[in-house]
């Protein structure tokens, strides 16, 4: 029987965050509501599907950056306390409910937020890595790396050591996490300009993925369009990413998240509430902030937004999930008339998408997983499997995109952020040269400063940056971001420079910027350019 | 308390660690002298007590400088695109305590990056050696940059097909349009003398991306036109670019807060 495959991926990110030096800090919170709304409600997902004996495939995204959240014991421990603040205030609301249309939401955020503490300090011991790995080793999920800090590469190709060490930086601490290399690539932004692939080769990252276009638009005409994977010259595999599954789930307009009885994002007991009862539970100084605690539906435009009902949204999860199945089998079934081999569907998407904007789409995933295991023509692959069973492919060079809007840098490179480039670029050059010069330094001292400078380079090189300064939302923090390291990186090469160490200086930033323990500088030496790990 | 001689007899990060168990704002890159100074004259203020700081890890203390980012990013942002730049411009001046970005490296450097198949993006500088060789601070020198298209010719020299771009005298980046997407371009800037174009600087080459389907068909996988073209659209070869991306879904479920102080999710 003619059949097709459906490759889910949920690519999961978080640019580096961590702000030991104040006791609370704003834009920590991106990665504590991620873990609230996305990450440990999906490991639940997978957890049930498990128990209940399901068998799905999911391909993951872990960048290398929020690994390092995950396994940080002064954000899981903030964390902790952050959640034990929220189960109170969820006690709090039960009672303030009583007798409203809200009072089934309270009960449910706070069951919720009890199962979310307890599978994040029984279940997990505090480290969600446990979790993500525990499914890996099943064959549920396989997990993928991606730019060690998501950096946006073919804008940051000043020299090939660069993208080098975001490649090998990822691989080994995909080492450190999962006690095994990775087979795949995410690159961040799913971006891609000719030659990328040689690193990777060297990585031993046997597939990348790319936007439609990238495919489309490749050397030669590609046969089977997305439908299946070229070959870049060297052999590295690369997918493409499918419009129409794609459309259905990311459209503002006509997409499944936008419908009238999901949960709406915005209005929040944060901003909504008095201060005198909110404060407890909002950033010091009464600065309004999202508590997670929402209780109406989109409802629709231009109307009064009504009351949050968790059962209509349960039921649409249900009529979506079976919905997006039957256009995968329907897109299989017109696919195998065209095509001598079965279909490869490939479905990326933010992981957090789904619960942190989208907040059934945990739910969802849920559904769609079961729904497909009792499909007949249509199963859950990972790309690796399905090179297995189709080792011979198209050779033919992909072409330079990305997935962001207009499919190539425009959101990257832009009047609000070209600035960073000129920086960005020189300090990469200077970290080459030190490298280089260097590389044989037995001096304790001098090695950890290039660790630490390797360190302030990576963090400023996260594509977030730019990309916030391009949405225009907390702007200020982005720059603050690309300044703060630069400078750091730029006062540890003068140190260099002049022979004149500050070890003082030293130690606040490795105590502030602690992301990648691990470090090697000379993964910018071109000695390194010509190492294969395997 | 110490006096001069006993500070002069400490090392810089002892006077560092003196300097924040007081909250005594310096440079990070502060001097030997400069931190005496800075202890004494608080020394001498006795009446305002020195704010213990909640201490940290290894006795490292907080900065009371840094504590202005709570300011800086607590502020809600309402920038729009257009108003960007002009307030990173002011940030950079509050941001940074410990040193304000370099305004430029002091290098000869022209660097060329794609945006997009029709646009691209330079930056450059010059270094004092070339400014002083060229009379480039001379404000009736015109610079200009000079896009060569290299597709076919591979290098500069044999190629006569470029296009000048007159620059501000005061400018260190320019949106470029290319010609045509899937060539080869390469960058200078210079100025004309006598007729003729004297290149400072040159760009890093670049091969702007194809935007169509390419002409060259792999014969060893071929199909027929009429299969091709439902397999192209069926993978969405004529709606690419039109569908929303994350970008625009995020907005819409956040119901396009403009007040929104933080937590914009970002990709």
């Amino acid at each position: 029987m003619n059949k097709g495959y459906l490759c889910l991926l949920l690519h999961a990110h978080l640019p580096f965050i961590r702000h030991p030096e104040f006791d609370n800090f704003l834009e920590e919170d991106w990665f504590y509501e991620g873990l609230i709304e996305t990450y440990i409600p999906l490991l639940n997902v997978f957890h049930r599907l498990y128990t209940e004996k399901i068998d799905f495939r999911i391909l993951m995204t872990l960048s290398p950056s929020l690994c390092e959240m995950f396994s940080d014991t002064l954000l899981q421990n903030r964390f902790i306390n952050k959640l034990n603040k929220l189960i109170e205030l969820s006690y709090n609301e039960i009672e303030r409910t009583k007798n409203s249309d809200f009072y089934h939401t309270s009960l449910m955020y706070n069951s919720k937020l009890k199962e979310c503490y307890d599978i994040f300090v029984n279940r997990y011991d505090k480290n969600l890595i446990n979790g993500f790995k525990f499914f890996q080793d099943k064959e549920l999920i396989n997990i993928i790396t991606c730019g060690a800090t998501h950096g946006m590469l073919p804008l940051l190709n000043i020299n090939k050591n660069t993208i080098n060490s975001q490649i090998e930086v990822a691989v080994k601490n995909y080492y450190k996490h999962f006690k095994k290399y990775p087979q795949g690539i995410w690159n961040s932004e799913c971006a891609y300009y000719p030659g990328l692939e040689e690193i990777f080769e060297r990585w031993g990252i046997k597939y990348f993925f790319v936007d439609t276009h990238g495919i489309l638009y490749a050397e030669k005409q590609p046969k089977y369009g997305v439908f299946a994977p070229l070959y870049c010259d060297n052999g590295v595999a690369v997918f493409g990413r499918d419009v129409e599954s794609s459309k259905q789930v990311w459209s503002a307009t006509e997409g499944y998240p936008g419908d009238i009885d999901y949960r709406d994002f915005y209005r929040d007991i944060g901003y909504d509430l008095p201060l005198d009862y909110i404060g407890p539970y909002i950033h010091p100084n009464n600065i309004r902030v999202m508590t997670g605690f929402k209780y109406y539906r989109i409802t629709g435009k231009n109307v009064e937004k009504a009351p949050y009902n968790p059962e209509w949204a349960y039921n649409k999860v249900k009529t979506h999930a079976a919905n997006f199945k039957y256009n995968r089998e329907k897109q299989i079934e017109f696919l195998n008339t065209m095509m001598d081999r079965e279909p490869i569907i490939v479905a990326p998407y933010d992981a957090e998408l789904f619960g942190h904007w989208w907040y059934e789409g945990p739910e969802f995933i849920y559904q769609l997983c079961k729904e497909i295991s009792q499909s007949g023509n249509l199963s859950m692959i990972t790309p690796m499997e399905y090179l297995k069973k189709y080792p011979e492919n198209q050779v033919s060079n992909p072409c330079m995109s990305t997935w962001g809007n207009k499919g190539f840098f425009d959101v990257w490179i832009n009047g609000s952020n070209d600035w960073i480039y000129k920086h960005l670029h020189e300090c990469s050059i200077k970290m080459v040269e030190m490298s280089n010069k260097l590389k044989d330094t037995s001096d304790n001292l001098t090695i950890r400063i290039l660790n630490q400078m390797a360190r302030e380079l990576l963090i400023a090189q996260t594509s977030c940056w730019a990309f916030i300064m391009a949405t225009g939302t907390t702007v200020n923090y982005a720059v603050k971001k690309v300044n703060d390291h630069i400078t750091r990186f730029l006062d540890f090469y003068n140190m260099l420079i002049n022979n004149d160490p500050d070890v003082y200086y030293l130690e606040k930033y490795e105590w502030c910027d602690t992301i990648f323990e691990e470090i090697d500088f000379h993964s910018y030496t071109d000695e390194h350019l010509e190492t294969r790990l395997i | 308390m110490f006096n001069q001689k006993e500070l002069k007899d400490k090392t810089i990060t002892e006077l560092k660690k003196i300097a924040d168990s007081n909250k005594i704002n310096y440079a990070d890159k502060a001097k030997k002298e400069d931190l005496i100074k800075l202890i004494l004259k608080s020394q001498a203020n006795t009446s305002s007590k020195p704010i213990v700081i909640k201490s940290v890890k290894k006795e490292i203390k907080v900065k009371p400088a840094k504590s202005k980012s709570v300011d800086i990013k607590i502020k809600p942002a309402k920038e729009k695109a257009a108003d960007i730049k002009k307030d990173t411009k002011k940030q950079n001046n509050i941001s940074i305590s410990n040193g304000k970005l370099p305004d430029n490296y002091g290098k000869d450097k022209l660097i060329l990056l794609i945006v997009n198949p029709y646009k691209g993006y330079a930056y450059w500088e010059f270094s004092d050696k070339s400014k002083n060789t060229h009379g480039l601070q001379n404000k009736d020198i015109i610079k200009y940059l000079r896009l060569y298209d290299i597709t076919e010719k591979g290098e500069i020299n044999k190629s006569t097909d470029y296009q000048d771009i007159r620059l501000n005298n005061d400018s260190s980046s320019w949106y470029i349009d290319f010609n045509k997407p899937n060539r080869k371009y390469i960058a200078q800037i210079g100025y004309i003398k006598s007729g003729k174009f004297i290149p400072v600087i040159s760009s890093n080459s670049v091969v702007v991306p194809r935007d169509e389907v390419s002409h060259e068909i792999d014969k060893k996988w071929m199909i027929n036109n009429e299969k091709y073209k439902l397999i192209l659209e069926a993978s969405g070869a004529n709606v690419l670019f039109k569908h929303d991306g994350s970008q625009e879904l995020m907005k819409f479920l956040a119901g396009n807060i403009e007040e929104s102080i933080s937590s914009g999710k970002i990709e």
